[in-house]
């Protein structure tokens, strides 16, 4: 009786995912809330990014919450929730584009835009980079130029701030197969911003 | 990519994983090597390009779709303790309520009464309604099991 009557500690911005993993497992949907609440923007873009459909989008991210709600009881290592959860997206992501009728996917798979000359992209122009709708749609554009594979992995670092540890874990590849890609993915996109950041050689 | 080695370290850095002293260390080496320099600026452009589209979208409408494939969080949050509080609440008052009724038998036997109205308020209370008394009465027909047409007389019949 007395366990019952033990008052549940309040969930605030600084609990941590790994309290919030431990008290959802326990069954607690507020929980589970907070971490909805918490990561679903960054699941929501990862999967726009990926699927490039803002109705896929925001499907496909209803269903990596349930069933990273499904799965919770599974994840052993509670302070990698969001690699984890990102891992799960990226899967349903792939999923929901075999589904597609129209594959509008990897116009760039065989993976040799990684060997674009280093010394013809020109440095950026700080000025350049405020960012208009213009600017925008190139870079959007670029992200979609790459492969999924090689997106998913360049969004998980530079958008999600994921280490390489974590997403290699969340793609199953190992350490130097995501350094890999992750060079290759930013040497095409550099190349393709660069006409429209006001480059300059150094 | 800068060839002069520093790469990863500046990429590091532009995550926020390597400690100050190396950063600070890192951007100092940057402001003299042209490579170093092209790197990092390219490096923190990203970032910036990145964290520009952060945060603006409206995502709040999902949850719903979330709890439609998720059934059991569709279940209102029920605080354990009220649970608990509850459940005391009502072992208590069960508990109370066998105790006043213990109390009243007792007083009962005490002073017996032998009014006709109480024996008609009994009657009711058995058979709900005392206005039809065939309402209550088992579909059953008459000589198999109970039958509630005279409700006394079965009653003393069977002592």
């Amino acid at each position: 009786m007395l366990r019952l009557l033990q008052r549940t500690p309040a969930i605030t911005p600084e609990t941590p995912d790994e309290a919030l993993v431990g008290r959802a497992q326990n069954g607690e949907n507020a929980a589970f809330r907070a971490l909805f609440e918490r990561h679903v923007v960054s699941v929501r873009r990862f999967l726009r990014d990926l699927l490039r459909d803002a109705h896929a989008a925001d499907d496909s991210t209803q269903e990596s919450f349930a069933r990273a709600h499904a799965q919770l009881p599974k994840l052993t290592e509670r302070d990698r929730f969001k690699p984890w959860l990102l891992g799960i997206a990226r899967n349903v992501a792939y999923e929901s584009r075999r589904v597609r009728v129209h594959d509008v996917f990897d116009t760039d798979t065989d993976g040799d835009e990684g060997d674009v000359p280093d010394a013809v992209i020109p440095s950026p122009n700080p000025e350049a980079l405020l960012l208009n709708r213009e600017l925008e749609a190139h870079f959007n554009q670029a992200l979609s130029s790459l492969s999924e594979n090689r997106r998913a992995a360049l969004l998980m670092r530079l958008d999600h701030g994921l280490s390489y540890d974590d997403i290699a874990a969340a793609l199953g590849w190992s350490i130097p197969t995501v350094k890999n890609e992750i060079h290759r993915a930013r040497l095409k996109l550099r190349s393709l911003l660069s006409p429209h950041l006001g480059g300059s050689h150094e | 990519m800068s060839k002069c080695g520093r790469t990863h370290l500046l990429e590091a850095m532009t995550a926020g994983e390597v400690p100050a002293p190396l950063e600070t260390e890192l951007r100092a080496h940057a402001s003299s090597c042209a490579r170093c320099r092209h790197e990092l600026s390219w490096l923190d452009s990203e970032q910036l390009l990145f964290r520009h589209r952060a945060g603006r979208d409206e995502v709040q409408h999902l949850w719903r779709g979330v709890e439609a494939r998720t059934p059991v969080l569709r279940r209102p949050a029920i605080n354990r303790a009220l649970v608990g509080l509850a459940a005391a609440m009502l072992v208590l008052l069960g508990v109370g309520r066998l105790t006043v009724s213990r109390a009243n038998g007792a007083s009962a036997a005490q002073s017996p009464s032998t009014d006709d109205d109480e024996l008609q308020s009994i009657n009711e209370l058995m058979f709900m309604s005392s206005e039809d008394p065939q309402s209550s009465c088992s579909r059953l027909t008459p000589g198999v099991g109970f039958t509630c047409g005279s409700p006394q007389s079965n009653v003393l019949a069977s002592r």
